[in-house]
């Protein structure tokens, strides 16, 4: 029957054991990146590290003036998922800054619109807009101090959900804040000060109100009324009075305005006519909107010198279309690209550029210039070399045309993804390897996608922290053996294969896997003892319960006290034989012997001086305890007679004269006292 | 001695009982009644599952355009297997294919479609998701309808290509493609709306590609509408779940083998009439004894 449990037991064991291995074995997995997570499992979080991005990004804008970009950026600031315990003080800073950032921009907008006004002579109107603009300065120099105040208190709280692994770059997001607000924003308040009060001292006080007894006015005539670039506009002006009679020799202000800039201001004198004639050559400027809206001819008369008082000023104004002639660039190639490699591009150009009138046309890559080219027909191949240090991803390659004389520049974009050569790395990493019998083999090949082998690159090989550098072969393979250190039962063995290549347009190529190492030592152990005892007899060895159970029985200690081969003597006091080891108190003995006799005298006579012996004191307790109550001699002498009496009680019933001598001594001694 | 066969007997049935009964942990599973596992997919698409002889299963579909396999494109392909993936697509079959680490790209290379799935570039959102940046959602195209995703991946359309494909499910302008793996979004790096689940026309077939395997899981596909979408762009088709191509462990190797065994053997009507004849037999000339 027991024979037949072992065996029972045996084959659990086995099967336990092959069910372990087998269940816990992992699959390895192909890259670094894990395929997904347990979304009941998942935090709600929030992207603090975007949201402080985005704010400064909001406020470098801001601090550019650049307001339209600034307000999209911010708007995505809104948008951006918060979660609860966030929220409050995210939505305060937002509110505070939304409201710093609009009396900013309305600051801007009106000193514009003042500067527009003092352009085309409306000081009345200029005057109301610095008003407004100054209005809105004020508030914004409040909702800017708030602001600075409340951005410590954003910091302190979005601090906590920040990760250790970006500390570093929260901090920074955190100082470059707090440098736009304090340092870019308060810089801009100044500034829009200092423009609104430069902007009141340019307004000539007499003129927001014109005083005058005769109104004047300005014929304007301007041919002709669309006109291309590069080409003249004859412009002349009269200067009469309210009865059409002309003002000869009066000074007129002419001024050419585009987009509210004054590109050309000059005075002229009128004849004796009351005319002015000028002929303006336009600029080469291809704007559309010269074409759509214009280039304003304006002329301006204010009175001076005796006219003050007497006429008031005048102003006119025309417009004329601005003309030139398109060009048309489109560009034509691959639209996935490798780093450090050429590929040719077609570059259409309409008109069509010829040797005599060639077109320089700049190339660009995300902005950056990668060189200049000079097209002589309408299409031309271009091989360009991708820089080797161009980011993966999108970017975009633009062909700028160069304006020439009539014809506007042109430029043509073409969208490009730029990434690694396709390439594979097939690894053949064991998931099990068996100690002592296996070694750990690593083989793997290296090849671009359609097959061909790489090859001259190297591809290092971490197994628990080891490096094992290894070069290509021809075929792209390369392979390594690593015998396993000693394991008695198991341990794993984290593997990397790590490509980096020298090449640019060969990409980063990581496998990691783990090696389970299998110690085979139990087994044996297991399968040899198995194998003894089904070998042997049953009866050859006994099997007892009791004998296994003894193993684990708790054992008491027992303190068992030596009967002295001498025979008792009937004055030894009475102590147990077998009992747990205590010292008797003092009141636990009989006395019998001379010396006990003197030390329970000497105890009844402290006892009436002092304080008796409490129940659980020992001897030597109860003599400790009168030490500072007594003479240093009696103690001393209580001592020596408490020391005899505990010999005479467990080891020596017997006593020398001597020792008698010394207790009596002692005794006496303290019936003195 | 009989001691002993019984003994052994036991043991190994003991063994194969709990190797049956114990559920896997293997992402994708079919076997997996977990959180990562594919169980409730099987479920609810009725999907037959194939778990040995990728390719002979592929030549053997009578009807292929009555037809879609869902394969999650996380080993290699062999020659044989993507020539016999291209002959399925040619027939009029639908191949989906799931995958977010861009191994799925050697049969869209194979294949010469004009997209390709981001390799080792996780898909962000901060702005709408569920829950955090990794769980992007992502808008079905032509419906008030979100998908949600679970670190996934996704589509690049090549620039001379884009008028054959047809995008199934956007995500948010906000997403973004993080190639550097930093979690921030950086200056070159892709911006949404970028495609997540995309369908293209190949021969009679349809192909469509899935940047995330993961919006089938158990966990997952409850969220919003992901099943409705996997049900939507099967609609009709008898589903073939691939498990070839999931790296599995060693437990579940022994139980698809098993499995297979199971329904190819043991079940096969003639041999289970041999068994029950033998048995029989067996029994029948005990008793005369």
């Amino acid at each position: 029957m027991l024979d037949s449990l072992r065996k029972t037991l045996a084959t659990a064991l086995l099967v336990l054991l092959a069910v372990t291995i087998i269940t816990s074995t992992p699959c390895s997995a192909k890259t670094e990146l894990i395929p997904h997570e347990d979304p009941s499992r998942a935090k709600e979080e929030t992207d603090v590290m975007m949201l402080l991005t985005l704010y400064v990004y909001t406020l470098s804008s801001m601090s550019l003036e650049d307001y339209k970009t600034s307000i999209e950026t911010f708007k995505l600031a809104y948008l951006l998922k918060i979660s609860k315990e966030l929220e409050y003080v995210v939505s305060t800073f937002n509110e505070l800054l939304r409201e710093t950032h609009e009396n900013l921009n309305d600051t801007r907008y009106y000193i514009d619109l003042a500067k527009h006004y003092i352009v085309l002579m409306e000081y009345k109107k200029a005057f109301y807009s610095l008003d407004n603009a100054t209005f809105h300065l004020l508030r914004a120099n409040v909702t800017l101090d708030d602001l600075i105040t409340y951005k410590q208190r954003l910091v302190s709280v979005i601090s906590k959900h920040v990760s250790e692994e970006y500390v570093g770059k929260f901090y920074q997001l955190h100082l470059t804040m707090g440098l736009y607000l304090t340092r870019g924003l308060r810089r801009l308040v100044d500034k829009y000060a200092e423009e609104i009060q430069n902007l009141r001292a340019n307004i000539p006080r007499e003129k927001i109100e014109t005083k005058g007894i005769y109104s004047t006015k300005i014929l304007l005539n301007v041919k002709p009324e669309k006109v291309f670039v590069g080409e003249y506009i004859s412009i002349s002006a009269q200067l009469l009075s309210e009865n059409s009679t002309v003002l000869p020799y009066r000074i007129i202000l002419l001024s050419i305005i585009l987009r509210d800039n004054i590109i050309f201001k000059k005075e002229f004198k009128t004849n004796e006519e009351g005319l002015i004639n000028y002929k303006y050559k336009v600029p080469y400027i291809y704007d559309e909107y010269l074409t759509t809206k214009g280039l304003v001819i304006a002329v301006s008369y204010t009175p001076t010198g005796n006219d003050i008082g007497l006429y008031k000023p005048c102003y006119n104004q025309t417009t004329v279309r601005i003309l030139y002639q398109p060009t048309y660039a489109d560009v034509k190639g691959p639209t996935i690209v490798y780093p450090g490699l050429k590929f040719q591009f077609t570059l259409t150009v309409d008109p069509s550029p010829t040797v005599g009138s060639p077109r320089e046309v700049k190339v660009f890559l995300d902005n950056a210039l990668l060189g200049n080219i000079t097209v002589f027909s309408r299409e031309t191949v271009l091989a360009l070399k991708i820089p080797e240090n161009t980011s993966i991803g999108t970017h975009v390659l633009k062909f700028h045309v160069e304006p020439f004389n009539r014809l506007a520049p042109a430029t043509a974009g073409f969208g490009i993804l730029v990434t690694y050569v396709p390439s594979k790395l097939n690894v053949n990493i064991p998931a099990i390897v068996y100690y002592p019998l296996s070694n750990v083999v690593i083989e793997g090949k290296l090849m671009y996608s359609n097959g061909t082998p790489i090859w001259g690159e190297t591809v290092v090989i971490n197994v628990n922290g080891e490096n094992h550098t290894l070069v290509l072969n021809p075929y792209g393979d390369f392979s390594l053996s690593i015998k396993p250190k000693f394991t008695l039962t198991f341990n794993e063995l984290n593997v990397k294969v790590i490509f980096k290549p020298e090449k640019p347009w060969l990409p980063y190529l990581l496998r990691k896997s783990k090696v389970n190492v299998v110690s085979l030592v139990p087994l044996t152990i297991a399968l040899l003892t198995l194998g003894f005892y089904m070998v042997t007899s049953p009866r050859e060895i006994t099997f007892s319960a009791a004998k296994l159970t003894a193993l684990f029985r708790r054992r008491r200690r027992i303190m068992k006290k030596k009967i002295p081969e001498k025979p008792v003597i009937a004055f030894y006091p009475e102590l147990e034989t077998e009992t747990l080891a205590k010292k008797p108190t003092v009141y636990k003995f009989k006395v019998q012997t001379e010396i006990t006799k003197l030390y329970v005298d000497t105890v009844k006579l402290l006892s009436k001086k002092i304080h008796p012996p409490k129940p659980y004191e020992t001897m030597r307790e109860y003599c400790l305890s009168i030490k500072g109550k007594v003479p240093r001699e009696v103690f001393e002498a209580f001592e020596k007679l408490t020391s005899l009496a505990e010999k005479s009680l467990y080891f020596k019933p017997y006593f020398s004269s001597e020792e008698l001598a010394l207790a009596r001594k002692c005794y006496e001694k303290i019936v003195r006292w | 001695m009989s001691r002993k066969k019984n003994a052994l007997f036991v043991g190994i049935l003991t063994l194969l009982t709990l190797i049956v009964l114990y559920p896997t942990v293997t992402d994708f599973s079919t076997h997996n009644p977990g959180w990562n596992g594919f169980s409730r997919l099987k479920e609810e698409l009725k999907a037959q599952v194939i778990v040995e002889s990728f390719t002979t299963t592929l030549y053997s579909i009578v009807k292929p355009e009555e037809t879609a396999i869902i394969t999650i494109a996380y080993r290699q392909y062999t020659a044989d297997e993507l020539e016999a993936l291209r002959n399925y697509l040619l027939q009029g079959g639908m191949l989906i294919i799931m995958d977010d680490y861009g191994e799925g790209n050697i049969i869209l290379e194979y294949l010469k479609v004009p997209i390709a799935i981001a390799n080792n570039a996780p898909l962000y959102d901060p702005f709408d998701n569920f829950k955090n940046k990794r769980f992007p959602r992502a808008k079905i195209v032509g419906k008030e309808e979100y998908i949600v995703l679970n670190h996934a991946s996704a589509i690049m359309i090549s620039e001379h290509g884009i008028e054959n494909v047809k995008i199934l499910a956007l995500s948010s302008p906000f997403a973004y493609l993080d190639t550097n793996n930093n979690e921030i979004w950086d200056k070159g790096e892709p911006k949404g709306p970028l495609p997540v689940a995309v369908l293209i026309k190949y021969g009679k077939g349809t192909l469509i590609v899935i940047s995330d395997p993961s919006i089938a899981i158990n966990s997952m596909i409850d969220s919003e509408s992901n099943l409705e979408f996997m049900r939507s762009i099967v609609y009709g088709r008898k589903i073939f779940l691939d498990q070839t191509h999931i790296p599995k462990s060693l437990h579940e190797q022994i139980k698809d083998i098993f499995m297979y065994i199971t329904d190819k053997y043991v079940l096969n009507p003639i041999i289970l009439v041999g068994v029950l004849l033998v048995l029989f037999t067996l029994i029948s000339r005990k008793l005369i004894r």
